[in-house]
């Protein structure tokens, strides 16, 4: 038995160690972050970038007077009396717009197909998404059942897609881009005519 | 055996070194990443140079601290919405690196008896050998990891098998499906770009583990 009861990679057989991706987190690793909140709006001054450089309770610092906020630990959004269920979803792409409607293309996201055509009434969309529909907006489309409180209710959502992925400096770029095999596309186009 | 999911949630970890204090409701709806109408309602824990945490009513709850960010919803409906926000929120945030990121896919499915859901633990442990030891003894969660060196492109994959939190009924399960990535680099681009080319592959490799673990399953 003198070997060493250290297991290494090699050695540890079908175990592996814990990967923290794979946490849930329900707040609770979150106390000491909470806690080091609470010692500032309490008088106590924490250096955040260096946990070693506390500078301990300051007596005459200012109590704030302000009723601190409640935390909780758990997920409204996450909660067994709430969840939707037997969803279907389908991605849109506007094809008219006409009176008080709109006629869009769908594919199913939910079980692939074909591609599926319908019409939607203008009051469906929210009045926070209306400035985004247009002739080939993008849309999720989505009906399920919702359960509240052992109620199923039936829901239909449409959301207009909200995807920013340009920013100024992209945009440069992209121009800069075109610009440079803009110029080099004409030079070609000259020098086969003078070739011909 | 093939069993139909009932409920389906997922969420998207994101490691690196983050600014909470950035992430806040108006800042999503400033940057046109969410409704107004959802930053005006959103329900605020905390904003704070060290954690961020506030839910958007109806789908979305956001927890950021300096080394995570958890974005999640409990609505199928709103997965891809979810994969074009964490996209909009890293594409305005150029600079950030970020050096992994996870998709947890939470797959509820419910067994027919209370009989075929004890059976179905005792198929994935044998945890009757610890009669005698312990007086009842019981599988609370068991996780396998894909340790693959060669799916390292694909991902990883963790499964986390254990009772279902949502469905209250004692004879429910939930699969938790982990699939990270990692990038040395640190660049958010790379990253992004992982993110979008592997979200819908990701879908379809839980459904087919889900879909074999029940057929493999002895019930």
């Amino acid at each position: 038995m003198g070997e060493s009861r250290t297991l290494n990679s090699n050695r540890k057989g079908s175990w592996v160690e814990e990967n923290v991706l794979t946490k849930s987190n329900n707040g609770q690793e979150h106390l000491g972050i909470y806690e080091k909140v609470i010692q500032n709006y309490l008088g106590k001054v924490v250096d955040h970038n260096d946990e070693t450089k506390n500078i301990g309770i300051i007596e005459d610092a200012p109590k704030l007077k302000l009723e601190f906020p409640k935390l909780e630990y758990s997920y409204d959004i996450y909660n067994s009396k709430k969840y939707y269920t037997r969803v279907q979803n389908w991605q849109g792409v506007v094809t008219s717009i006409k009176g008080g409607s709109f006629k869009a293309k769908l594919y199913d996201l939910s079980s692939g197909g074909t591609n599926e055509v319908a019409e939607f009434d203008l009051k469906e969309v929210s009045p926070s998404d209306k400035h985004l529909l247009q002739l080939g907006s993008l849309f999720y489309w989505s009906v399920g059942s919702y359960m509240e409180n052992g109620q199923m209710i039936n829901r239909s959502d449409i959301r207009f897609q909200r995807l920013i992925t340009l920013d100024a400096d992209d945009i440069e770029n992209i121009k800069q881009s075109v610009e440079n095999k803009y110029s080099r596309l004409k030079e070609r186009k000259v020098d086969n005519y003078s070739a011909k | 055996m093939n069993k139909e999911r009932r409920i389906y949630t997922i969420n998207v970890v994101l490691l690196g070194n983050f600014n909470p204090s950035i992430i806040t409701p108006f800042w999503l709806a400033n940057k046109g990443i969410i409704r107004d109408i959802e930053a005006e309602t959103a329900k605020v824990d905390i904003i704070h140079p060290n954690i961020s945490k506030f839910e958007i009513p109806d789908w979305l709850n956001i927890e950021a601290t300096q080394d995570r960010i958890d974005f999640k919803t409990n609505r199928e409906s709103h997965f891809s919405v979810l994969r074009d926000l964490v996209v909009s929120v890293f594409s305005n945030l150029g600079e950030t690196p970020v050096k992994a990121f996870g998709i947890n896919h939470l797959s509820h499915f419910s067994l027919r008896s209370k009989e075929e859901y004890e059976k179905f633990g005792y198929w994935l442990s044998p945890v009757k050998i610890f009669e005698g030891l312990l007086k009842k003894p019981r599988l609370q969660s068991i996780q396998f990891l894909d340790i693959d060196p060669n799916i390292q492109g694909d991902g990883q994959i963790t499964l986390t098998i254990s009772p279902s939190d949502l469905l209250l009924d004692r004879k429910s399960v939930v699969f938790n499906i982990n699939h990270h990535f990692r990038d040395t680099t640190g660049n958010i681009d790379v990253m992004l770009e992982l993110l979008v080319s592997k979200w819908d592959e990701s879908f379809s490799k839980v459904t087919k583990i889900n879909k074999l673990v029940w057929e493999k399953a002895e019930l």
